[in-house]
């Protein structure tokens, strides 16, 4: 898997985060660790590129709740926090939409694993990349 | 039913190590396409493989040493994939289900894949294996059932 990182300029400054290749467990840390130097470096809304992505295990969702937690400003869970454990996203309310965390363009079998879970109704989906970053 | 719908599986034996989910996956993969299935169908059930092979190595195996025993396999109009190890016991049935309704500060995450794999499939079967370990057969109904 891989990772490139640019910076595009809507109404707010939007990272776009794009990957390339398999998201599972052996590799879903990276996917934090590139959103938590972005954070470091001032961003603060991610737009994270799926489509070329073809496949997805439920380490990429984890990695997805794990980033919106830095976009909050709540840091990484530590190694003791645990898989299970996972806290925090308290700014979201039931039926809220993630404001600084949107996904664009997944495949079929991505989206399917993201809709089976629920996430697709609390983070925006685009196919559009120029009308995610005008969402933010 | 003709004789092929009744082929004993070919087994994939590989060390629990996550390095090895990608190779898992294409074997799972390569198995149901060579049955004739098409790929769409298939995804889903590599992701639930992908997840209970995860739950092995992690859960199971602790990441210690041992083995996985993959294969798929047609029964009638249904597929069936089993994998076995030689893990403490445990039934994935009995993985608690995440609240997918709930807001994401309100959810843990442990289980989700689980959730997955239940999700891909009809009926996930576990029973414990005489001298220890698990063999548990994910089970999809109906696949076949356009050339029954």
């Amino acid at each position: 898997m891989e990772i490139h990182v640019d910076q595009v300029q809507g109404k707010v400054p939007v990272t776009v985060m794009r990957v390339h290749g398999e998201i599972d467990r052996t590799n879903y840390e990276a996917l934090i660790e590139h959103s938590q130097k972005a954070y470091e470096s001032g961003a603060r809304n991610i737009l994270l590129d799926l489509s070329q992505v073809p496949y997805m295990s439920s380490a990429g969702l984890v990695a997805m709740q794990r980033i919106i937690r830095v976009l909050n400003g709540e840091g990484i869970p530590t190694e003791e926090d645990g898989w299970s454990a996972l806290r925090g996203l308290d700014k979201l309310r039931q039926g809220e939409k993630q404001p600084n965390f949107k996904l664009l363009s997944p495949q079929p079998s991505v989206y399917n694993s993201l809709d089976t879970v629920g996430f697709t109704e609390l983070i925006d989906v685009y196919n559009d990349e120029k009308e995610a970053v005008a969402s933010f | 039913m003709s004789q092929s719908d009744q082929a004993p599986p070919t087994l994939l034996t590989i060390s629990a190590n996550l390095k090895n989910l990608a190779t898992i996956r294409s074997f799972v993969q390569e198995q149901m396409l060579a049955m004739g299935l098409e790929e769409e169908k298939t995804s889903a059930l590599v992701l639930a493989t992908d997840e209970l092979a995860t739950n092995i190595v992690i859960h199971g195996y602790k990441s210690q040493p041992g083995m996985i025993e993959i294969g798929v396999k047609r029964d009638g109009d249904s597929l069936l994939i089993i994998l076995r190890d030689r893990a403490p016991v445990f039934d994935p049935n009995t993985a608690a289900s995440p609240d997918t309704t709930a807001p994401l500060e309100k959810r843990p995450l442990g289980g989700m894949g689980v959730f997955l794999a239940k999700r891909a499939s009809d009926e996930i079967r576990h029973r414990k294996r005489r001298g220890g370990g698990n063999d548990v057969t994910l089970i999809k109904k109906g696949l076949f059932a356009h050339d029954a």
